[in-house]
């Protein structure tokens, strides 16, 4: 984060439409730079959220997702449409994260998860650290969800992230990563689990000073 | 404390959405969509703006096509208008070469005709005129042919 930290931000705009999203398609098959731009501009921070998420080196994230758009840009004669270029990006940028992580060793792990009790009941969280409605965190429940997803297996953390971060549905998950719909549902089941004990855990100590 | 697997690896997928739809599953959804978006630098930016411009194809300006083909088109003409002008002379030196050999066959031709006339003359000649040579060399009569000429 330290990369990012102190420089201006970008703004980024809000997503496409449906409509729009087509038209830029049909620019950027014709290679249209300017068109490539808007895409840039719709999904620069939500790819760079994820690649960032699922690579903890700021740097690498950095890197990482320019070169995610730079695939995509050379590679958009190959997109058919029959996914959506949502799916197409993460796809690539699920990717990009898979082979820099080999190349790291950083072989991923399945972690057994082991529930704290068994109870279904959500965990207490005081209204100053969360608002539902406004997607509010503060900042020490905010590091600890960061840490939590970070100590999970990349393979729940992708499917966690787009899922339950990116809002896309099982059928999208699926065909970004190759995987087979419930595949997708029971490594959401176990992610979604795992971060549960790590919330559980601190909110304990927390509660324990 | 309990250690009994959450996952059982034989649940089947109706199952598996009963168990995504419990409340506790749910909240951490909700944490996981809190967690803020990143956000790029325009540093980042013009980075890959850079990069995608070096991946871009390279697009010539239309006023540089235009130039090329019109230069090539110039050229072209000039080749042809060139070829124009030496094609004439050409022929007409190769014409010119050929005409003294027309004249002379004109000039052999007369001589030839000429004596032979001269021949013939002297073959049908009334009797008694005897054509003897008068100690003149006997010669034709060139007084029609343009000697100068041969």
């Amino acid at each position: 984060m330290s990369a990012l930290a102190g420089v201006t931000r970008l703004q980024t705009n809000s997503r496409l439409d449906t409509a729009s999203e087509q038209a830029l398609i049909e620019q950027c098959r014709r290679r249209s730079l300017e068109g490539f731009g808007k895409i840039v501009d719709a999904y620069q921070g939500r790819v760079l959220g994820f690649v960032r998420r699922m690579h903890s080196n700021p740097e690498d994230a950095l890197d990482i997702t320019q070169e995610v758009f730079v695939r995509a840009f050379q590679g958009f004669s190959g997109f058919d449409g029959r996914s959506s270029l949502r799916t197409w990006l993460f796809r690539i940028a699920h990717n990009l994260c898979v082979d820099h992580s080999r190349r790291s060793s950083r072989a991923p792990e399945m972690s057994r998860i082991e529930a704290q009790n068994d109870s279904d009941e959500p965990l207490e969280i005081a209204d100053y650290r969360w608002s539902p409605e406004k997607r509010l965190l503060d900042a020490e429940l905010r590091s600890v969800l960061e840490s939590g997803v970070a100590s999970m297996s990349e393979k729940l953390r992708s499917v966690l992230l787009l899922h339950d971060r990116e809002e896309m549905a099982y059928e999208e998950i699926a065909g970004a990563l190759g995987i087979p719909i419930g595949t997708v549902k029971s490594r959401l089941f176990l992610a979604r689990a795992h971060l549960q004990s790590h919330v559980e855990s601190y909110l304990k100590e927390s509660s324990a000073r | 404390m309990n250690r009994e697997p959450i996952y059982d690896p034989d649940r089947d997928e109706r199952t598996l959405d009963a168990m995504l739809n419990r409340a506790d599953q749910r909240q951490m959804g909700e944490l996981v969509r809190s967690l803020p978006e990143e956000e790029p630098s325009l540093a980042w930016r013009s980075a890959l703006n850079e990069r995608l411009r070096a991946a871009a194809p390279v697009r010539r300006p239309r006023a540089w096509i235009i130039g090329r083909l019109g230069g090539a088109a110039a050229g072209l003409a000039c080749a042809i208008f060139l070829a124009w002008l030496v094609a004439p002379k050409v022929q007409e030196s190769t014409q010119q070469r050929r005409q003294p050999l027309v004249e002379a066959q004109s000039t052999g031709d007369l001589l030839v005709a000429a004596y032979q006339d001269m021949v013939t003359t002297a073959e049908f000649s009334p009797a008694g005129d005897v054509l003897e040579p008068t100690g003149e060399d006997f010669s034709p009569s060139w007084s029609d042919l343009d000697i100068g000429s041969l």
